[in-house]
């Protein structure tokens, strides 16, 4: 695959993923609302619908945090940057960038590790009886995410950088 | 530990790091440093800190705020305030601070309010003699009174970081979201006077009838919202449910003005923005798990009995801590990381944690439009093409009234605790 295509499919996937987000928090509003009328009226209960919601508002976190960290969307202060020049800033913003990456390996190492231990037990949900390996993944994947699109993100950065500089000279 | 955990956090965030990385990393580094707790509680911490159900309730305010946008719901409430104030000196501004109040009591976001308000009222505000500061200083001020009245997102996550009750402080927040609002409206007033801004045409009955049966629908999803929530008949968290719900049939049904395709971009954007708030309140959480495993709310707690500090002056300490943070942190970040260090010293001091949640909230609310970092000034700035520097003198009166308004927020906790005490 050359780069235009490599381009186009992440492009793709990141516009897929969004529609999976938004069309689990439509899922979750409707799951929210018919278990809310079925336990006032007394016609139905929906069994361990607190924990889907629940788990379901953590997965989106965690794959909404992945976009956002691919899009540079994440909630910052631009404090010192903005007074930066312009080596120093981006110098700054790839530093950043690697703390970012050892951070979230850091975390997801941890959470793998956790992870390995609760699947050793078996452990389930108490509502919806789900082995609790599924809703834990999600922070695994998250911070994995995270360090994969920044790494790119900043190896990106680097080549550029140095391309601009070897332009300069 | 705590220094090396301080001085990381605040460095990281001043450099552009995102907060979430700024608050894992300094957390990270004092574990790795200073070892003591298990390095594996970080999974627990991390997932605890969103396994809360409470904390449900933002994604569903901040989808609903999105549909109130998309379904036009908003410009319907702030065509009707326009129309009931036609007679008051500053009629043009009282009306855009309404309709910011009115927008309020559907969601929780500041910057919705700022968005709405300003594509809807600022030309009419230049047009109407305002100028461009006075106008964009109004617009910027008045959004932030959205995270005070409820519903309010910066509530929500101060009830699940300091554990109270986020009904309890919905109803806290409306009469001083009330006080803010009158003095601003007051202040609006006043200074048209001054400047002899000419008044808007005169109140009609037709068109104020006109206008409120334009906004019937709109305005009884405040109410259900509301009562629902103070009646008993739902929780916060299914609130926001039934919030997007309605918001949706309103669009979808009564006014006819979104489409799957509409609801769908909105719920996408929602999603991100939840993604982005939440990762944060995940973080905080590991942050504040740090600083309680090494005891520094009792150490701060005992530091502040030594020093003899009374309830009154803890207060006015902590309004200025906040008043200098919300000019830089967004309020999200700062209740997260606060609430944990501060709401033990004042329960300690016999603060009720309902009115300092309050105080609080009041506080960032300010923050969000202060120079130089104020959120709701950026969103200003894009929504009406204005340099900072314009938007940065029109707040400056707005913010001596806020001020104004947070202090007797804070020496009256009346404000915040007669309705609740009247209701119980």
């Amino acid at each position: 695959m050359g780069g235009n295509g490599f381009i186009r499919a992440e492009a793709i996937a990141v516009r897929l993923v969004g529609i999976l987000l938004g069309l689990a928090l439509i899922a979750m509003v409707l799951v929210n609302v018919a278990n809310a009328v079925g336990r006032y009226s007394g016609w139905f209960s929906l069994v361990g619908a607190d924990e889907l919601l629940v788990y379901g508002m953590i997965w989106i976190v965690m794959l909404g945090a992945i976009l956002a960290a691919r899009s540079r969307d994440h909630l910052s202060i631009n404090l010192l940057p903005t007074a930066m020049s312009g080596g120093l800033a981006a110098a700054v913003k790839i530093a950043i960038d690697i703390a970012t990456v050892a951070v979230s390996l850091f975390i997801a190492w941890h959470s793998f590790d956790f992870i390995s231990r609760i699947a050793a037990l078996n452990q389930t949900s108490m509502g919806l009886g789900i082995p609790m390996v599924i809703p834990h993944s999600a922070i695994l994947i998250g911070f994995a995410g995270i360090a994969a699109v920044t790494a790119f993100l900043t190896i990106v950065d680097i080549s550029r950088l140095s391309g601009h500089e070897r332009g300069r000279k | 530990m705590t220094w090396v955990l301080g001085i990381s956090v605040v460095i990281l965030i001043a450099l552009g790091a995102p907060i979430f990385v700024a608050l894992l990393a300094a957390a990270s580094l004092a574990l790795l440093f200073f070892p003591g707790p298990p390095l594996i509680a970080l999974q627990q911490t991390i997932f605890g800190g969103l396994d809360a159900y409470a904390l449900l309730s933002v994604p569903f305010f901040v989808f609903a705020g999105e549909l109130m946008a998309i379904s036009g719901i908003a410009d319907r409430l702030i065509n009707l305030v326009r129309a009931l104030f036609g007679r008051v000196p500053g009629s043009l501004g009282v009306a855009a601070l309404g309709g910011s109040t009115l927008i309020g009591t559907i969601c929780g976001s500041s910057a919705a309010a700022v968005a709405a308000v300003g594509r809807n009222m600022y030309p009419q505000l230049i047009e109407g003699g305002y100028g461009k500061q006075r106008a964009a200083g109004i617009i910027t001020s008045s959004g932030a009174i959205d995270i005070v009245i409820p519903p309010s997102i910066a509530m929500i996550l101060y009830g699940a970081s300091a554990e109270q009750s986020i009904a309890k402080l919905f109803i806290a927040g409306i009469v001083p979201g009330i006080v803010m609002a009158l003095l601003m409206a007051g202040y609006i007033s006043i200074s048209a006077l001054m400047a002899r801004i000419p008044r808007e045409a005169h109140f009609r009955a037709r068109v104020a009838w006109h206008a409120f049966r334009q906004a019937f629908w709109a305005l009884t999803m405040p109410a259900f919202v509301m009562v629902g929530i103070y009646a008993g008949f739902f929780s916060p968290t299914e609130a926001g449910g039934f919030a997007c719900a309605y918001a949706a049939f309103l669009g979808f049904v009564v006014y006819r003005t979104v489409n799957f395709q509409l609801l769908l971009e909105a719920a996408v954007s929602s999603a991100m923005m939840t993604a982005r708030i939440m990762v944060v309140v995940a973080a905080a959480g590991v942050v504040s798990w740090v600083l309680t495993v090494e005891g520094v709310p009792q150490a701060l707690i005992a530091a502040t009995t030594d020093a003899g500090l009374s309830p009154l002056g803890f207060l006015l300490t902590v309004n200025l801590l906040l008043l200098a943070i919300g000019c830089v942190l967004d309020p999200t970040s700062a209740i997260l990381v606060l609430s944990p260090l501060l709401v033990p010293i004042a329960v300690s001091l016999g603060i009720d944690p309902i009115h300092f949640g309050v105080v609080m909230t009041v506080n960032l609310a300010i923050g969000m439009f202060t120079p130089p970092f104020g959120l709701n000034i950026f969103v200003a700035q894009s929504v009406l093409g204005l340099r900072t520097s314009d938007i940065y003198r029109g707040v400056l009166p707005f913010m001596a009234v806020q001020i104004s308004a947070l202090a007797l927020i804070t020496l009256v906790p009346a404000l915040s605790l007669w309705l609740l005490t009247g209701m119980s």
